[in-house]
Order: structure tokens, then C-alpha cells, then sequence
């Protein structure tokens, strides 16, 4: 079947089946576009600002775009060197561009679609002067667009309707605000407990609010920020865009916290002694429990695994409810504590509790099983279908469990 | 709180709610800040789908929608002023809102606004 686009486009629908083998922008590919931009509440008259990064697939910027002129959005597109590009160009460590940050306080939205186009200077490029400037004193919503290649776009993560994420993220973090504690344990030994407090609840879970909110899309991720926590963490990768040596590990690291603070970072784990390293050249917060964060999205995964790269195919990874973050140093949600490290250590596979009920069991969000759950999924189509989660990829996570 | 400084804040607020980039700004927004001052609630401006209106004294509408900006007479004049920057002001600890639904850079947007017409002011009287 080809259908013709408002932009005169040959689309064509190769189905379900298409993913591996499409050619230019199909139905599916657009589909997700369309998606991202109604939750991005693109709307008539809308200044759009799309940041990418060089080398990255024309059309997947080309259906953004399309999408985004549908819905009557003036769009921009700025292409900026991509983090990828600092493997060919070592050392270049540096802020964007002047003419990137002049733009960004001219868009009503800001859509960071690249691979981390922003992201030359580090993890907390939203605290920049810039990003601040843009975002509180222009109004401007920042996007991140999680929809980085084909596969991902078109993918039933790109296509499932955020309404869906919200409601398992607002069910989710209703059970979090009303808890006082909370419990991880992995089977690899991981056993850590914290004190929660519902005013510091954050990630990307909720619909976009107003001007100078900011927001993943398709998201799908509930963070707290622990207090008073103690217990053993045995973390199995650490987040790439931090760059440590190897994101996914063979051995764990074992990171023991007393009272939120990393007092012990050991293991045979490949990143342990760069680990200590950015404790040691971090400020004096690095070695805060900044931040617990764990994946809602039920169709989320490490798309392109392996031969994407790793910024690419992480970001699925870390929106899936088999997997859980916590981080060292800064905290990421409202009255935190600052810290210019933010190092996200992941494990999987864990059983979350709050006040003593799972909440995760062995990877699996039990709120996908609510009835409840089920039958709001079911406006959208099969809740069997929709709230499935998809394999993790076979050896992706390489800790063994002795 | 001086009536000279309320009626400062007030005009300053109207004049922002009349332009074309609060407009697009708030246009599909229903939020209200209140202003409390020197530790008295003051007044509040209301955010009502594209129309910006300023009244005296505690919003008495529904609370789940209304953010709280807590400072003293001397920032809030300084900030009408074109004086100080809000962010500034709040790195400074002088400038605190309790912001429900996101809504606290939507108020540095608005004041933004205003600091430049101010400025604009300025520069005319200047000349």
C-alpha cells in the first residue's frame, strides 16, 4: 500500500513485521513521530526547535519534522555535533555552540532529538546558565526525545500511546507517596533500604506541564530520592553517558552506603577503580545516594543491541521494569543535594518493596496486572498486548550468579 | 507592603498580561501565584486561559492550583524595578515558591517580560 504524505512523500506500509527492513519513512516510523508530538503538545503556531546530532538518520529527523508540521508547529532544525562524534574526536569537551544557545531562548519547545546534541559537557547540561535561561526566563519546554534510530521509532515503545505510561506512572508513584520505606534486593546479593519522601518523587511519567517543564518522551521512569539509606549494592553497569571504561560489567561493583553515603566501593567489578577515581575528583557530594530510579515502560528495550551504539540502545534499557539505577552524587529530584558527579549504577532483575509489599518482583511491575491497569490499557487496544514486556536481549547484563 | 509597591506590581502585571508573548504563553493555562510578602499574603495574579488579572489580599479559589512566592518588599521592588533577576533573587534565598503542576518558570518568564519593558522605559525616559 503507499500512501501519500502532506509533504508529498511516498509512505509506504510494510507492516508489522517491517522494522528490519525499511526503506525511507514508513507508516509505522511516522506513527511514532506523531506519537512524540502529541505528548509534546505540539500544537498550531508553536515555534519548534529540533536538535540533532551529525550523522544521525535522516528519517528519523525528516518524520519528527513531518510530524510536527502536521499538528501546524514553524520548525527548526539545528544539527549540532552528537556525543558519538567525540569518539572520532577525542578531548572535545566543550560547551554548544553560541548560536545553539541563542536559539534555544527563541522556541516555545525545545526538542533535544540528537544523540545527547547536548551533552558535550556533561550529565547536568539542564543546570546551565544556558538551559536556565531558556527554560525559566523564555518559558520554553525542553524535550527529550528518546526516539534515536529507526528501530526505535517505530517501535511499539515509540507507538504506545504515552496515556498508557502515564496512568502505570501515576499508579505507581500513588503507591510511592503514601509509603515510608523502601527495599531493593537482586539476586545477585544486592539489599538496600531507604526512608521515602514523597516530595521527592520525580522522572518521566507524567504528562508535560507548563512552559519551562521538561520531560523524556516516551519516558517512562519513576525516581526517588533515598534518605537515610543503608545496605549493599552490588551495581552491574554504569549509565554510558558518564563514560566509564565498560558499561556492562562481568563482575559487580559492591557499593556499601551508610546513612546515603557510598562509605565502601570495592569489587572485581571492570569499573570499581574508575569509580573510586570520580568519587575522588568529584566535589564533595560525590559520593551521595543521589537518586533510585527504576523503569515503567513495558515495551521499552535495548533497541539495536549490539550494534548500535551504546548511547543508543542504553537509553531503552533504563526505562524497563527489570532495571533499576541508583546514582552517586547529585539528586535529581526538588530539594536534593548538589554535586557535579552523577553517576547511575544499574542492577536488574530486582524486587522492589514499599512498607514491606513488592511493588517489583524479580523485574516484573506488578501494576501491569491490575485489574485496574488492565482496563484503562484497554481503550488503547489489547491490554494482554500492550502491558507485555518484551525479552531482555540475551547476554546484555553479564554478571554471573554464582 | 506599601500601597505605592502594590500598585507598582499590579500595573506591572497588567502590562505584561497585554502582551502578545504572555498571551501565547498562557494561553492554555490555569494557574494563580500568590504573593506573600514580608510574611503577608498580598496579593495574586491569576492566570485564566490567556488573561492575566491582579487583585489584592489570598486567592480565595481552589488551592491545588495556586503557587506560593514568598520574599520581602525590598526584592519584590528591586525585581518590578528591572533591578534584580527572579533567579537571581531565589539563588540569592531571597525569592522562594512553593510551585505546584511545574509552574514556578512560567513566573520568571512572565517577570522576564516585565523586566523588559522596564527597560524599555528607562531607555526612553533616557531619551
Amino acid at each position: 500500500m503507499v500512501e501519500k504524505l502532506v509533504h508529498g512523500a511516498s509512505l509506504e506500509d510494510e507492516g508489522s513485521g517491517a522494522v528490519s527492513q525499511m526503506k525511507g519513512i514508513t507508516l509505522e516510523l511516522l506513527q511514532g513521530a506523531r506519537n512524540f508530538m502529541k505528548f509534546a503538545k505540539i500544537k498550531e503556531q508553536v515555534e519548534v526547535a529540533i536538535l540533532v546530532s551529525r550523522g544521525q538518520d535522516d528519517d528519523v529527523i525528516n518524520a519528527l519534522v513531518i510530524a510536527a508540521e502536521e499538528r501546524g508547529a514553524h520548525v527548526t532544525v539545528i544539527r549540532a555535533r552528537g556525543r558519538t562524534e567525540r569518539y572520532n574526536f577525542p578531548g572535545l569537551i566543550e560547551e554548544p555552540s553560541r548560536v545553539l544557545k541563542k536559539a534555544l531562548i527563541g522556541a516555545d519547545v525545545i526538542i533535544d532529538a540528537g544523540i545527547a546534541a547536548l551533552y558535550a559537557v556533561g550529565a547536568r547540561h539542564i543546570d546551565k546558565e544556558y538551559m536556565k535561561i531558556a527554560r525559566s526566563e523564555y518559558g520554553a519546554f525542553f524535550i527529550r526525545s528518546e526516539l534515536l534510530s529507526k528501530e526505535i521509532m517505530a517501535s511499539e515503545f515509540g507507538r504506545m500511546p504515552c496515556d498508557v505510561i502515564y496512568e502505570i506512572g501515576r499508579r505507581v508513584s500513588s503507591m510511592i507517596e503514601q509509603g515510608k520505606t523502601a527495599r531493593v534486593t537482586t539476586p545477585l546479593g544486592t539489599d538496600i533500604s531507604f526512608n521515602l519522601n514523597p516530595r521527592g518523587i520525580m522522572g518521566s511519567f507524567r504528562p508535560l506541564n507548563m512552559p519551562g517543564d521538561m520531560l523524556a518522551i516516551p519516558g517512562g521512569r519513576v525516581g526517588l530520592n533515598p534518605e537515610h539509606g543503608y545496605g549493599i549494592l552490588y551495581a552491574e553497569a554504569i549509565n554510558p553517558m558518564v563514560e566509564p571504561p565498560q558499561v556492562l560489567m562481568t563482575k559487580p561493583i559492591k557499593i556499601v552506603w551508610d546513612d546515603n553515603w557510598a562509605v565502601e566501593i570495592s569489587g572485581e567489578g571492570e569499573n570499581t577503580e574508575w569509580l573510586v577515581q570520580m568519587m575522588e575528583t568529584g566535589d564533595r557530594n560525590a559520593r551521595w545516594w543521589g537518586e533510585c530510579m527504576f523503569g515503567i515502560h513495558p515495551k521499552s528495550n535495548a533497541f539495536g543491541y549490539p550494534s548500535a551504539p551504546t548511547e543508543v540502545y542504553f537509553t531503552g534499557v533504563h526505562s524497563r521494569p527489570d532495571t533499576l539505577h541508583n546514582a552517586l552524587g547529585h539528586s535529581a529530584g526538588a530539594g536534593g543535594v548538589v554535586s557535579n558527579r552523577h553517576i547511575d549504577t544499574f542492577i536488574h532483575d530486582q524486587t522492589l518493596y514499599v512498607d514491606g509489599d513488592k511493588l517489583i518482583d524479580n523485574g516484573h511491575l506488578l501494576v501491569l496486572d491490575d485489574p485496574g491497569m488492565r482496563e484503562f490499557a484497554s481503550r488503547f487496544g489489547d491490554p494482554d498486548q500492550l502491558l507485555r514486556m518484551s525479552p531482555m536481549p540475551e547476554g546484555l547484563f553479564k554478571c554471573r550468579r554464582d | 507592603m506599601e500601597r505605592e509597591l502594590m500598585k507598582v506590581a499590579s500595573d506591572l502585571f497588567v502590562r505584561i498580561g497585554k502582551t502578545e508573548e504572555c498571551r501565547r504563553k498562557i494561553d492554555d493555562y490555569e494557574h494563580t501565584y500568590q504573593f506573600e510578602v514580608d510574611g503577608k499574603a498580598e496579593f495574586y495574579v491569576e492566570l485564566n486561559r490567556g488573561v492575566l488579572k491582579v487583585a489584592p489580599g489570598v486567592y480565595p479559589g481552589e488551592y491545588t492550583k495556586v503557587s506560593l512566592v514568598k520574599t520581602d518588599s525590598g526584592t519584590l521592588r528591586a525585581i518590578l524595578k528591572g533591578k534584580l533577576r527572579p533567579l537571581d533573587a531565589s539563588t540569592q534565598g531571597k525569592w522562594v515558591i512553593r510551585a505546584r503542576n511545574y509552574s514556578g518558570e512560567l513566573l520568571y518568564t512572565l517577570l522576564r517580560i516585565g523586566r523588559e519593558m522596564v527597560i524599555e522605559d528607562l531607555l526612553a525616559a533616557q531619551a
